[in-house]
């Protein structure tokens, strides 16, 4: 035996999670602590410690600590070090775990234990949860647990983490692991070839010994469903039918609630505005609080229907094909498949898109995809896309399920993949030149999406949505009120309202800075009301929206929605302020513009930090202005030339 | 200045506050924990 394990003497028991890829350690990690942490149907989900913890019925205190993924210890990504600098002792933050639990994927069980036997000689007491014994049993595959103890000379439990199976028997085996010795080392933990065909032969010995699998006249559900998702000609379709129903599907399902949403904001604000006597505060609550915040809280069935798509594809194991199908297209630009799933992370956020590239062992590879994941349009462009689409652009039926809206806004998630694409290959073949290396990437079975687990996304991020709507975009809301609304400009007493107001606007402060920037936007056909919201959603995308709000808010004599008000904007000669042309290169500045703190703050960590984080995050956001305020003025100047506006 | 002004100059004021301090805690919690995003939770 070695050395033996000691409980801590007092305190609570420290378990570290390990295990290789995609078997559920986050899943198992939520169950037992009853926390929420973000899981998927791929690898490289969780790229940083997490940490939770429990009671024992005896009121004893269990901290757990979920780490990323790892198919050894030889750690080759960043992901990878942080688990075993845990492992180790070395991670400066927290001391050494008192239990390691090992969790194995019961349907690669022999893939599973190379990791498994390395753990177990790292001189710590060590618990394996033998997870999915449910797919495992679906396979054909039985385990026998209590010869695979004996192999191992490890507490084994079942579970089946999804469904909260095993659990009681799992913390109790943790508890009582604190206590036992740590398991004997078979091998040199080392990674040199004749350890590592020793423990290869080891591990095929202790298979054949304790599992048998009935022999299966088909392939899987999953091999069928692979023949066509990863077909040459059949995969790519697919993949591009999917994100056009999940685009147009976003726009049209969520009409009916956005509008219901529309017109009680309306109402509430137009019930208010009866209530609280004429004068500022009721300008401040109408035309700040309620046009400002009221336009961004129209798109919460929007953001909500984004990220229960994503998540389907997140957890249904898509993701990992999207990767696969795309790495003859990424070796083309000089990355390879790896680096796509953090860019399609960052649909959702580029922040944990970002943090996605540490599965990425190449620092070269890493690196460019951090600079390009921005590029992929994340929720936060969604309102802005959704107000211009919805004002501009007719619901024309193009194709069965597919119309002119959903067409567009899918073009600008495509229009950012293509670019992001193009500008990793710039980078790859200037700044960060290398070898392209081959991708190693597991594909994972599908899987029934989990409601509640898509529930609980859902509702999260609606949560976050109206928290940020409730407090920065608010604040942001009032305060942009006050400059459209102060200092105050004398108007003719018989002047009409609508000219009273647009004066009064004209002369603000906001109206002032926003014509003393005009000449810089006004080569993209923009006038300073879109100049000064495209400068305040520097603070964060949606406040483009909100700041138009407030503008037409203050500017505007009637109480009409967002979008009817841009369409009904005319200039001083007659003729339409905003046109579809417009509207679209505005778009097209959004696809490209970095305008998110979070993102550089993210960038500079990632990039190394310091000065050299700095100075990758001030590349990325001078080459995303650029490429931005470029498409825009070449979609205005190849419009017009066209006759289009 | 009408009462009312008032009012509503003490509200942005407050907005202001609320922006300036968001701005300073989120800083220190960089440098502490790292940057985060309030949008996804990350």
């Amino acid at each position: 035996m070695g050395t033996p394990g000691s409980a801590p003497a007092s305190g609570a028991l420290r378990v570290a999670i390990i295990g290789n890829p995609n078997t559920g350690k986050t899943t198992l990690f939520n169950a037992l602590t009853g926390l929420r942490q973000r899981v998927g149907n791929f690898a490289g989900v969780t790229v940083e410690r997490v940490e939770g913890g429990f009671q024992m019925p005896d009121g004893r205190r269990i901290t757990v600590v979920d780490l990323p993924g790892a198919y050894s210890l030889a750690a080759t990504s960043p992901d990878e070090r942080i688990a075993l600098d845990v492992l180790r002792g070395h991670d400066g933050r927290e001391p050494r775990p008192d239990v390691v639990l090992v969790v194995v994927d019961a349907t690669h069980l022999g893939r599973n234990l190379f990791l498994a036997s390395q753990v177990c000689e790292l001189g710590l007491p060590v618990v394996v949860a033998l997870n999915q014994v449910d797919a495992a049993a679906a396979r054909g595959i039985t385990v026998d647990v209590p010869a695979l103890i004996h192999e191992l000379g490890v507490p084994i439990v079942p579970t089946v983490a999804s469904r909260g199976e095993g659990l009681d028997p799992l913390r109790r085996a943790l508890v009582a692991a604190a206590t036992l010795p740590a398991p004997t080392p078979r091998f040199a933990l080392d990674e040199s070839a004749e350890t590592t065909a020793a423990r290869y032969g080891w591990i095929t010995d202790v298979i054949a010994r304790t599992v048998r699998q009935r022999a299966s006249a088909s392939g899987s559900a999953s091999d069928r469903i692979d023949a066509i998702a990863l077909h040459r000609l059949g995969g790519p379709i697919l993949f591009l039918v999917v994100m056009a129903l999940v685009f147009q599907a976003v726009f049209s399902w969520a009409t009916p609630v956005q509008d219901a949403i529309e017109s009680g904001v309306l109402g509430v604000g137009h019930a208010i505005g009866q209530l609280v006597p004429e004068g500022d505060l009721r300008s401040l609550v109408v035309d700040g609080v309620f046009a400002g915040v009221g336009s961004v809280l129209v798109f919460l069935p929007q953001i909500a229907l984004l990220f229960a798509f994503i998540s389907v594809l997140e957890q249904s194991g898509y993701m990992a094909r999207a990767a696969f199908l795309m790495d003859r297209l990424m070796r083309r630009v000089g990355l390879n498949g790896k680096s796509f799933i953090p860019m399609l992370s960052g649909y959702a956020c580029a922040v944990p898109g970002i943090m996605a590239t540490r599965t990425i062992e190449d620092p070269k590879d890493r690196l460019a995809t951090i600079l390009v994941v921005p590029l992929m349009s994340c929720s936060a462009r969604l309102p802005v896309y959704t107000l211009l689409i919805g004002a501009f652009v007719p619901a024309m039926p193009l194709l069965p399920g597919l119309d002119l809206q959903g067409a567009t806004m899918l073009a600008m998630y495509l229009l950012g993949t293509v670019a992001a694409l193009g500008v990793a290959a710039l980078f790859r073949r200037t700044l960060l030149r290398g070898p392209v290396r081959p991708m190693i990437l597991e594909l994972p079975p599908y899987r029934w999406p989990s409601p509640r687990s898509i529930a609980i996304i859902v509702w999260q991020r609606s949560v976050l949505f109206l928290r940020r709507a409730g407090t920065v975009i608010l604040a942001l809301s009032i305060v942009l009120w006050a400059l459209a609304t102060f200092p105050r400009t004398p108007v003719a007493p018989d002047a009409p309202p609508a000219v009273a107001q647009e004066t009064q606007l004209a002369n603000s402060a906001l109206g002032r800075f926003g014509r003393a920037i005009e000449p810089a936007v006004a080569p993209l056909g923009y006038d300073w009301k879109i100049g000064v919201s495209i400068l305040a959603s520097f603070a964060a995308r949606e406040v483009f929206v909100s700041t138009m709000g407030t503008i037409y808010g203050v500017g505007d004599a009637g109480e009409s929605a967002l979008a009817d008000a841009l369409r009904a904007e005319r200039r001083p000669d007659g003729t339409a302020a905003y046109t579809p042309l417009i509207a679209v290169s505005l778009m097209v500045f959004y696809v490209f513009a970095l305008m998110c703190m979070s993102t550089i703050a993210v960038t500079v960590r990632e990039a190394g930090g310091g000065r050299i984080g700095w100075r990758w995050a001030a590349i990325q956001f001078a080459y995303m202005l650029a490429l931005a305020y470029g498409a825009a003025w070449l979609v205005l100047v190849v419009g017009r030339a066209m006759g289009l506006g | 200045m009408r009462a009312d002004t008032w009012a509503a100059l003490g509200i942005v004021l407050a907005a202001v506050a609320y922006l300036v301090r968001r701005a300073v805690v989120r800083s220190r919690a960089a440098k502490a924990t790292g940057p985060g995003c309030d949008r996804c939770g990350h």
